[in-house]
């Protein structure tokens, strides 16, 4: 095995350190314990449906699952919620994730629950 | 003066966007793993400078077929990379150096994408806004360029030595 190649493989295996160590030190992190979380789900027609629970759940998928709310997802795009899909591709439509009213940063898979959270979940149309 | 681009050109171009479109729906089903790296790359090694004409009309068919989203100005550099790679190191025929280089492109696809988040946010909110964006949603999908990367080192690893072989036997019999 030449030089290069044992550099390389180095260089390789410290950069894939680095990302890891970079997501345990700064990607979503949630709290232990029982909190109390609303999650409003809005749906084509503007119906609003409120859940309010208590749970242990560490991200927003597993306090969907406890509140009875069901869900498709291709990878991380959730496509269906409770019945209705969003088909962007026919009428630009997407299921919007909110937490306190700020657009959520991340999967519903990955999304963290906090004591207190408010989630809404609407389905959306983007407009041009 | 007698061009250097000749029709036979214009062809294998065309059929290298259209399989590395084929390879792209084809797997649109599995997040991150994907072909379309391991193909940009071996176009570039095998057929040079024909990759970079490959490139722009790979993304303009995308833009055409895909809905509007931010994808589009990610796709308008990011192929770039592993394309000019190549062709730099053209004479590098190492699979281990082209999966670790592949490997990593997918590790960093994710990083390398969020540069459009940092434009985006800055332009929404100036330079804090925009870096805290583009580091939320890079840390975010870190799982994803974790798949990205195991994807890309094992297809190169594994098609590297056939697919570039037949390339270059097909670039020898066209006399390219």
């Amino acid at each position: 095995m030449n030089k290069k190649l044992i550099i390389a493989i180095i260089a390789f295996v410290v950069v894939i350190a680095a990302v890891i160590g970079a997501y345990f030190a700064f990607g979503p992190k949630a709290t232990e314990g029982q909190k109390s979380v609303t999650i409003e789900v809005i749906d084509d027609k503007g119906e609003s449906k409120k859940y309010d629970i208590k749970t242990d759940a560490l991200y927003l998928n597993e306090a969907m699952d406890e509140a009875g709310i069901t869900y498709e997802a291709e990878g991380t795009y959730v496509n269906t919620v409770n019945g209705i899909t969003a088909d962007y591709d026919k009428d630009m439509s997407y299921w919007a994730f909110n937490v306190n009213d700020t657009y959520c940063n991340y999967g519903i898979f990955e999304q963290p629950v906090n004591d207190g959270d408010v989630f809404k979940i609407e389905y959306t149309v983007y407009e041009e | 003066m007698k061009s250097k681009f000749r029709i036979l050109d214009i062809a294998i171009i065309g059929i290298m966007v259209a399989i590395l479109l084929a390879a792209k729906v084809a797997l649109d089903f599995l997040p991150n793993i994907e072909l379309v790296s391991f193909l940009v790359i071996l176009y570039g090694l095998c057929f040079g400078w024909r990759v970079l004409c490959v490139i722009p009309v790979f993304i303009v068919v995308q833009a055409l077929l895909y809905p509007f989203g931010d994808w589009i100005i990610m796709y308008t550099y990011i192929w770039w990379i592993p394309a000019i790679a190549a062709l730099f190191f053209k004479k590098v025929d190492n699979v281990w150096i082209w999966s670790i280089f592949s490997g990593l492109y997918g590790l960093l696809f994710g990083a390398l994408c969020s540069i459009t988040y940092f434009a985006l946010g800055w332009i929404e909110g100036g330079v804090s806004f925009g870096l805290s964006t583009a580091f939320a949603k890079w840390i975010s999908g870190i799982p994803f360029d974790l798949t990205h990367c195991i994807g890309n080192f094992a297809v190169m690893l594994i098609l590297y030595k056939p697919i570039r072989k037949t390339l270059t036997s097909i670039k020898k019999t066209l006399s390219l």
